[in-house]
C-alpha cells in the first residue's frame, strides 16, 4: 500500500480525535514499512468502525491499515 | 505417632532433603546423618539417595502447618518453572510422605546497589511492581532511580518524600525491609482524556550507593539520543523478560488501561516491535525500562504492551527528562 502524501501531525492527530477510544480502536499509528501507513489498532475486530476508518481515510486521501492488537495494559502486582 | 514424633521425623527429613538437593554432591553420609542418626527414618534415606542429585529447580525445604490442617506438613519451595521434580517426587514416595505442599517461587534477597533493569516497586503488599530505568540526576546532582508514575508513584496517589519504593517491589515477595527510598517526583497521569505525553516518577533512595549507573546486561548508557528513525534497532532490560531486541516501527497515539477501568491517552509513543523469538520485546512489569540504541543512547522509557501481539510502548526520552529537570548518568 503506498502513501499518496506525507503523513502530517495534523493527520494523526485528527484521526486520533475521531477514532481511539471508538469501535475498539485503542490507538492510531503512523508507519512506514516500506511506506506511510496510517495504522489503526484494534481491540477487536469491528467491519463498522473499520467501514467508518475508511470513509474518512478516503476523503484525507490517506492509506490505512488495520492491526487487531488487542488492548495496551500496564501495570503488573502479586494479584498479576 | 504423636504430633511430636512426626514433627521430629519432618525435621530429619528436611536436614536430608536440604543436604541432598540444596548441596552440591560431596558423596557419604550428610552431616544432618551424624547428628540425629538416633532417627532410624535416616538410615532409610540414606539408603534412597545413595547418589545425591542436587535439583536446581528446589530452592528450600521447610516444615509448616497447611492447608488448616493439625499435622504438621513438609513444605518444599521451588522455581516457577519446577520441571525437573521426578528425583524429589521419587524420594518422597518412597518415604510415604504424600502430604506435602509444593510453593512457587524464589529467595530474593533485596540486593544492593540496584542497577537498570532490576525490580522495584510501590511500597505496599498489594502495590504495583516496574522496572527501574536508570539512574538520573537533577540539577542538584542528587540521584534517583527512574521509573513510571504506575509503578512507583500509584497512579498520582503517591506522597512526594513519604510514600515508600520497594526493590524488589512486592510482586516478587518485596517487603518492606526491601525499602529503597521513597518517591521524590512525579508527572501526574491524565485519565480526563487530555493528552499524556510521559508516565515518569522517581525515587530518591535512602543511601545513594545502592543505585549503580549500569544497565543489567547491557552496561553504561552514554546519555539521550538526539533521535530515532522507522527501522532502528532498540534493546531494553526488563525485569521479566531481560535484555530483549525490537525495532521502532511505529509512531502512536493510544489509550493505555491501567487497571480498575483507568485510561489515559498518549500521543507520540514509540511503537516497539520485538525481533527476539524466544520471548515478547516487553511484558508487564517491564515498565519503567529504558530504550537504548545500538549507540547505547537511551531513545525512550518503556510504559505498556499490547495484550495481543508483540508491540511495546515507549514515551521519547527528550520530554520525560524536560519535565522533570534530569539528565541522565
Amino acid at each position: 500500500m503506498m502513501a499518496r502524501k506525507t503523513m502530517s501531525e495534523d493527520i494523526l492527530r485528527e484521526a486520533t480525535e475521531h477514532f481511539v477510544g471508538k469501535s475498539g480502536i485503542v490507538a492510531v499509528g503512523a508507519e512506514t514499512s516500506p511506506s506511510l501507513v496510517l495504522k489503526i489498532f484494534m481491540e477487536r475486530p469491528d467491519p463498522d468502525g473499520q467501514a467508518r476508518v475508511l470513509d474518512w481515510a478516503r476523503s484525507n486521501d490517506v492509506d490505512v491499515d488495520f492491526v487487531v492488537s488487542g488492548k495496551f495494559v500496564s501495570g503488573k502486582s502479586l494479584e498479576d | 505417632m504423636t504430633t511430636g514424633d512426626s514433627l521430629a521425623r519432618l525435621f530429619v527429613v528436611r536436614e536430608f532433603l536440604t543436604e541432598t538437593f540444596l548441596r552440591p554432591p560431596a558423596g557419604g553420609i550428610p552431616r544432618a546423618a551424624s547428628e540425629t542418626s538416633g532417627f532410624g527414618v535416616f538410615r532409610q534415606l540414606h539408603t534412597i539417595m545413595r547418589s545425591p542429585r542436587p535439583n536446581q529447580s528446589v530452592v528450600g525445604f521447610g516444615i509448616g502447618q497447611t492447608h488448616g490442617q493439625a499435622e504438621p506438613t513438609l513444605c518444599v519451595f521451588a522455581e516457577p518453572d519446577f520441571e525437573h521434580r521426578r528425583p524429589l517426587d521419587e524420594t518422597l514416595r518412597r518415604l510415604g510422605l504424600h502430604d506435602v505442599e509444593i510453593l512457587l517461587g524464589r529467595f530474593e534477597a533485596a540486593a544492593r546497589p540496584i542497577g537498570g533493569g532490576e525490580e522495584l516497586g510501590h511500597g505496599s503488599s498489594a502495590g504495583q511492581s516496574g522496572t527501574m530505568g536508570c539512574v538520573v540526576e537533577d540539577a542538584s546532582n542528587d540521584r534517583f532511580a527512574l521509573s513510571c508514575n504506575h509503578v512507583i508513584a500509584d497512579l498520582n496517589r503517591a506522597v512526594r518524600g513519604t510514600t515508600e519504593t520497594w526493590a524488589p517491589g512486592s510482586a516478587s515477595g518485596g517487603t518492606a525491609k526491601d525499602r529503597l527510598g521513597v518517591v521524590h517526583e512525579f508527572v501526574d497521569l491524565d485519565f480526563s482524556g487530555g493528552y499524556n505525553d510521559v508516565d515518569v516518577a522517581l525515587a530518591k533512595p535512602d543511601n545513594v550507593s545502592d543505585l549503580d549507573t549500569k544497565i543489567r546486561g547491557i552496561g553504561a548508557i552514554k546519555g539521550p539520543a538526539s533521535s530515532i528513525a522507522f527501522g532502528d534497532r532498540v534493546k531494553k532490560s526488563g525485569a521479566v523478560t531481560g535484555v530483549t531486541y525490537g525495532k521502532y516501527r511505529y509512531q502512536i497515539n493510544g489509550l493505555v488501561n491501567y487497571g480498575g477501568g483507568s485510561q489515559a491517552l498518549f500521543r507520540d509513543l514509540l511503537g516497539i516491535i520485538g525481533t527476539s523469538s524466544a520471548t515478547n520485546f516487553a511484558d508487564r512489569g517491564d515498565s519503567g525500562a529504558v530504550l537504548i540504541n545500538d549507540n547505547d543512547e537511551v531513545v525512550g522509557q518503556l510504559i505498556a504492551v499490547s495484550s495481543g501481539i508483540d508491540l511495546a510502548l515507549a514515551t521519547p526520552i527528550d520530554p520525560v527528562l524536560n519535565k522533570l529537570g534530569i539528565r541522565l548518568i
